[in-house]
């Protein structure tokens, strides 16, 4: 048996989760308020994903740059490129929260889809 | 113009306050000093926010766009750019004054609701003197800086305090092609979230220095690189200085509600929250008819919670004249949140909101009321930096008094 404590992210509770790894490969997660808990523990152990958030360059001067997030959880591992890709946009539309920037952003499976509202008028 | 009730910022507190309010039929008035509504969520493009209240883990921009969406559709007014430069009582309310573009303005209101945010602990509060190079930031600065100017304040930095804005600002600057060297803290426990620490430190290998503190910063016209020294437990530098060269210094230590206001009317600042006291509809205890709402009223670490407490007061607008308020004695609590209870108006379930001074693996908190053990809850891995939000239903006539202990002892 093997075990290893894990705090879970996926909402602010930050359950303590253990998780042991049976000689079979199962895995048994304790300490889960939730069956999310359930899921991070295994994806934390395999393959951990997350969501990615940041912000793209706009071509507009009342707004400079709008937030924008993975339309869903992405693996860990692609973070990084997605940093790098999404710091190299520049958008020169205007978006409101929840439009989809670029389906399937570099291959993900996840939509980059804008966060701010960037239609909302200024003084 | 005369409203039911003015409120004083349009962060998720004060817009959720004024939707409340408008949808129980009140006029309503919302004054914020920014371009924009929505408040310091804005610059909060990670996600996180709404997991209890909406079961979604949003964005703060997207946070605030519902709530704003949510308090223009019930037709609060909404006045952007509009600064309050005094607040006074009058014979039957309050009288709040205003300069905006549109030049110098007074409204009256029956009732009033502070939801003026909060400010941060700032270098100097921490005792980091010297020359003044720049480069030596806040971590809200900080945040405002790349999230909503698209700037990059430093290329190798170094992070005192391990609040959540600076975890948060770690991975951010990290993402944005930064190096962060290290997060420092003076204490011997993290100030921010565990979920924080996880996903912002340990996912970028960002090591976190315990009892480790910043005494030094080099520069004269821009930050060259700190000094840095190990603390004792009175937080005191011992042993060698250790010289870490960069370019900024980003301080998150904490948060301070906004009190001048406050203030301004005469009214005390608590010492444990630094708000002031209320009661469990978050009206003043001092004075009836102001409100005080979100992080003006004590820092929470979840805006699901401040949504929830400002539409408490937002519901209450108007409906009570006469009071009967007990103070809410505690023991083994940092602070409890409301510090009076109306007892002429519990309803079906009262909120407490408290923070433990110390860790707890299992812990009990226990609510007796007219000297009788009424409730108990059960809490497990309870820590400082995480607020606990519990609701009683009870009954009470001249005390009330909560317990924080641990379990089984």
């Amino acid at each position: 048996m093997n075990e290893r404590t894990l705090t879970c992210i996926v909402c602010p509770n930050g359950c303590l989760l253990t998780v042991d790894a049976a000689p079979d490969g199962t895995l048994n997660v304790g300490g889960n308020m939730c069956p999310k808990g359930v899921k991070f523990a295994r994806d934390e152990i395999i393959d951990p994903v997350r969501t990615f958030t940041g912000t793209a360059a706009t071509s507009f001067k009342d707004h400079p740059v709008e937030p924008v997030r993975t339309s869903g959880d992405v693996k860990i591992k692609e973070i990084a490129r997605l940093a790098e890709y999404v710091n190299s946009l520049v958008l020169d539309r205007r978006y409101s929260p929840g439009e989809v920037i670029e389906e399937n952003v570099l291959g993900t499976g996840a939509a980059l889809i804008a966060t701010g509202d960037m239609k909302e008028d200024t003084l | 113009m005369r409203y039911d009730v003015i409120v004083i910022g349009a962060g998720p507190a004060g817009l959720e306050a004024a939707r409340a309010a408008r949808e129980a039929g009140k006029t309503v008035l919302v004054i914020e000093r920014e371009a924009r509504a929505g408040g310091i969520l804005k610059q909060c493009v990670h996600d996180g926010f709404g997991v209890i209240r909406y079961g979604e883990k949003l964005t703060g921009p997207e946070y605030a766009y519902r709530t704003l969406t949510a308090a223009k559709a019930a037709g609060a007014e909404i006045k952007t750019g509009t600064f309050v430069t005094k607040i006074s009582k009058t014979a039957d309310g309050f009288k709040v004054e205003t300069t905006s573009r549109a030049g110098m303005a007074s409204d009256e209101s029956l009732s009033l609701i502070l939801a003026t945010g909060c400010r941060e602990r700032t270098p100097r509060q921490v005792d980091i003197h010297g020359t003044r190079p720049a480069g030596v930031l806040t971590a809200g600065a900080c945040q405002n800086f790349v999230n909503l100017k698209g700037l990059l304040p430093g290329k190798r930095v170094v992070i005192l305090g391990s609040g959540d804005i600076g975890l948060i600002m770690a991975r951010r600057l990290t993402l944005e092609g930064a190096e962060v060297i290290g997060v420092y803290e003076a204490k011997s426990t993290p100030s921010g979230l565990e979920r924080n620490l996880r996903q912002c430190l340990d996912d970028f290998g960002i090591p976190l220095h315990l009892k480790h503190t910043v005494t030094d910063v080099y520069g004269q016209k821009r930050v060259e690189a700190v000094a840095v020294s190990a603390v004792d437990d009175n937080m005191t530098p011992v042993g060698e200085k250790t010289i870490v060269p960069c370019d900024l210094l980003v301080v998150s230590v904490g948060l301070i509600p906004e009190n001048e206001l406050h203030e301004s009317l005469g009214l005390k600042t608590a010492p444990a929250t630094k708000g002031i006291d209320v009661d469990q509809y978050m009206m003043s205890a001092d004075v009836p008819g102001l409100y005080s709402v979100g992080n003006a009223l004590h820092v929470h670490d979840l805006v699901d919670y401040v949504s929830e407490s400002a539409a408490t007061a937002g519901r209450d607008v108007g409906k009570r004249r006469e009071r009967n308020l007990i103070k809410t004695e505690t023991e083994g609590l940092q602070y409890v949140v409301p510090q009076y209870i109306d007892a002429s108006a519990l309803g079906e379930k009262t909120i407490f909101y408290m923070r433990s001074p110390k860790y707890y693996k299992k812990a009990v908190v226990r609510l007796y009321a007219d000297g009788e053990l009424k409730q108990t809850k059960r809490v497990t891995n309870v820590r400082p930096p995480e607020m606990l939000r519990i609701p009683f239903s009870f009954e009470a006539e001249d005390s009330v008094r909560i317990v924080l202990e641990e379990d089984g002892v």
